[in-house]
């Protein structure tokens, strides 16, 4: 990824941190593993290809209690938002750099299209398997001396593998299991992340489990070293 | 190609994970047991066999009898099968990013 890229990335959770939402929002995806490479501090340690978009969870949407005009601020730095006809979830684009979207954990029977944040005024899409990443974070402090929520690594990959079987287009579950194939060596490394690993994965539903077992066996790293 | 682009600067780092990723696997691989349990059957005692190419020669190693617990060879053969398609996988991969790179 590019200085340019960063620096953007950098503004974004400055202003986060200033408008007060920073400790309500999870950055997950491709900017969480940007930020493992300050957390593992392993300078072998290379960020992936995806950086465009930039995915945020906000585990609960009734925080903070105040509101915050996030859309003006994002317009500022040269985000213009856009709102799908059907869902009414609102994604913010700067050129052809980034993508911001907030996501938020679908609860119950899944049935609602949309969520709304109240406090920043828009609607989030509901996705399934994202309780795995809210609850087990760590905080990730930046070059720019400003620290940010991400999921642990070994909750990244354990539902990278949950949710394997359902990414589309096929490619897509390659490079899935490329990434954890390449994070693996790393959470080895770590004693904390190596038993979160196997905390994470004794949380499970079955039903995770089978998932998670079934796409593990595509990968080159032999997870029986972390979950015998 | 212009070196300084976004693009350009993310695919030499994607060049470079992918380098370290065939290494790993490489890695993985010579730990794996290769080729297949044969078994033979001699005075009524069955004896297993591994049975793999080594530089155009045929080996076969002994690995045990019936008593023995073959579990963990067979597991070892087939994380091999896995891991040899993932290294296809990423030398297939190196190739479309160094056509890319023109390097």
């Amino acid at each position: 990824m590019t200085n340019e890229q960063i620096k953007t990335f950098e503004r974004i959770i400055e202003m986060f941190s200033n408008q007060g939402i920073l400790n309500h929002v999870v950055f997950i995806g491709s900017w969480a593993i940007y930020a493992y490479q300050f957390y593992f501090q392993d300078d072998k340690y290379i960020p992936e290809f995806k950086t465009r978009d930039i995915d945020i969870l906000y585990p609960n949407i009734r925080k903070p209690n105040h509101k915050i005009d996030i859309k003006t601020e994002l317009f500022n730095m040269g985000f213009y938002q856009q709102t799908d006809r059907l869902k009414g979830t609102t994604k913010f684009f700067k050129d052809t750099d980034f993508e911001l979207e907030f996501l938020v954990q679908e609860k119950g029977s899944g049935e609602c299209e949309s969520y709304q944040i109240a406090s920043l005024g828009l609607k989030a899409e509901g996705f399934r398997n994202m309780g795995i990443l809210a609850e087990n974070i760590i905080s990730v402090l930046l070059p720019n001396e400003v620290s940010i929520q991400v999921p642990s690594p070994a909750a990244l990959v354990t539902q990278k593998l949950i949710i394997n079987h359902e990414r589309l287009p096929l490619e897509k579950r390659d490079k899935d299991l490329f990434s954890v194939d390449y994070l693996l060596p790393y959470i080895e490394k770590s004693e904390r992340e190596m038993q979160s690993l196997k905390n994470v994965y004794a949380n499970l539903t079955k039903k995770q489990k089978a998932y998670f077992d079934e796409a593990a066996k595509n990968l080159t790293y032999d997870i029986r070293k972390a979950i015998p | 190609m212009d070196k300084k682009t976004m693009v350009y600067q993310s695919m030499m780092d994607e060049y470079k994970r992918n380098n370290q990723m065939q290494e790993t696997t490489k890695e993985a691989l010579n730990k794996l047991p290769k080729g297949s349990i044969q078994s033979v059957v001699r005075s009524g005692r069955t004896y297993y066999y591994l049975k793999y190419r080594e530089n155009g020669k045929v080996i076969m190693k002994y690995i045990g009898n019936e008593k023995t617990d073959l579990q963990s060879i067979r597991y070892g053969i087939e994380r091999r099968k896995t891991v040899s398609e993932n290294l296809k996988k990423l030398k297939k991969e190196e190739k479309e990013i160094r056509r890319f790179l023109k390097i």
